[in-house]
């Protein structure tokens, strides 16, 4: 599945941008997770959840069971991490043939 | 599932630098320019396909030092220290840490590519503190795979700290070594210390599973090489095939 980059998120430059943020987005979200998870979390910070998360996961005071948790990681963050983690290196890859700058290793330090 | 047994590889040590348990390799003022490894034969291809490997990683304060890079896991075609392995244009996964600065430490993913060098890097890491690593090549991202390594704070893989990630090239590698440890070794004594604990493979189990009858009558051996059965049998129901 594609990523479905904003209309004016047209260069490779800002895509990768794009998606270091998207990334780290997950990252936080997964650790939301991990620590209702752990311990459980707050209504409050469940609120926060992406609808989506919100809809597949209702809240309970208690700790997400392992069942939950390994559903979360298969089917929530290694879906949207392939897909981000894809989208990124290809833009990645474009920047690093980027001709936009002139670089003289010898005079870098 | 079962970590390694670190006390069955094979120790390269030339300068008595490497200490062994069953489950952690522990390296101290390991300089670059040795070849100092501990590593194991898994058979040719062993390493094919998707793969997800957990790992406990520390890099130590005391016995490191500045322009270090200290390799902490690798997979590989040959025994050699990974620099030997890039300038003979081989191909390897690996990870390393590195002293920067006096205020950064880099935990650092590469792919050497015939000769070719790829990385990523991680530059939050803290002195003495075990970091929980997974490390996962996932060969349906990409042409030819996405190798990821996701950074953790806990055993239990629940706070992820950062995600470092690579497209592989050219093609895709099978790899026959696991290096619980290694160097690089291109000269320079910079020096490294730490460990690594518990590394999982997540395959199943081998060995050999004994049957002793079968429908009370046979006498048949079953081997299993990871996960899958090879069957050595020397009688079905009494019958000798």
């Amino acid at each position: 599945m594609p990523l479905s980059f904003p209309v004016d998120c047209d260069t490779p430059r800002r895509r990768v941008e794009y998606c270091y943020l998207a990334q780290d987005k997950l990252r936080l979200l997964h650790n939301v997770m991990g620590q209702w998870y752990r311990e459980g979390i707050p209504r409050n910070l469940w609120g926060r959840l992406p609808p989506k998360v919100r809809n597949r996961y209702p809240y309970t005071p208690s700790k997400l069971t392992i069942a939950q948790w390994k559903d979360f990681h298969d089917v929530v963050f290694e879906r949207l991490t392939n897909i981000i983690t894809d989208q990124l290196l290809r833009h990645r890859d474009m920047l690093k043939d980027s001709t936009q700058w002139t670089i003289d290793l010898d005079g870098m330090d | 599932m079962a970590v390694e047994d670190f006390s069955a590889y094979t120790e390269v040590d030339p300068d008595s630098e490497v200490t062994r348990t069953a489950t952690r390799v522990t390296w101290t003022q390991v300089a670059r320019n040795t070849d100092t490894y501990v590593y194991d034969d898994k058979d040719a291809a062993h390493f094919n396909g998707d793969f997800e490997q957990l790992l406990t990683l520390l890099l130590a304060e005391t016995g490191s030092s500045l322009s270090s890079v200290g390799p902490f896991w690798a997979l590989t075609n040959q025994v050699d220290d990974l620099y030997n392995i890039d300038i003979e244009s081989d191909s390897a996964l690996w990870g390393y840490v590195r002293m920067e600065n006096s205020t950064e430490r880099r935990f650092v993913l590469c792919e050497t590519d015939g000769g070719t060098l790829y990385q990523d890097l991680w530059a939050g890491a803290a002195w003495d503190t075990p970091y929980y690593l997974k490390i996962k090549r996932d060969e349906a991202v990409g042409t030819y795979g996405t190798l990821y390594c996701y950074i953790y704070s806990d055993s239990a893989r629940t706070n992820l700290l950062d995600t470092l990630q690579h497209t592989l090239h050219t093609s895709k590698k099978d790899f026959q070594y696991v290096f619980g440890m290694s160097t690089y070794n291109n000269a320079g004594a910079a020096t490294t210390s730490g460990y690594v604990e518990n590394l999982d493979l997540q395959e199943a189990t081998g060995g050999w599973t004994t049957i002793a009858k079968v429908n009370g009558v046979g006498q048949a051996a079953i081997l299993k090489v990871g996960g899958v059965a090879k069957a050595d049998i020397a009688k079905i129901m009494g019958t000798a095939v």
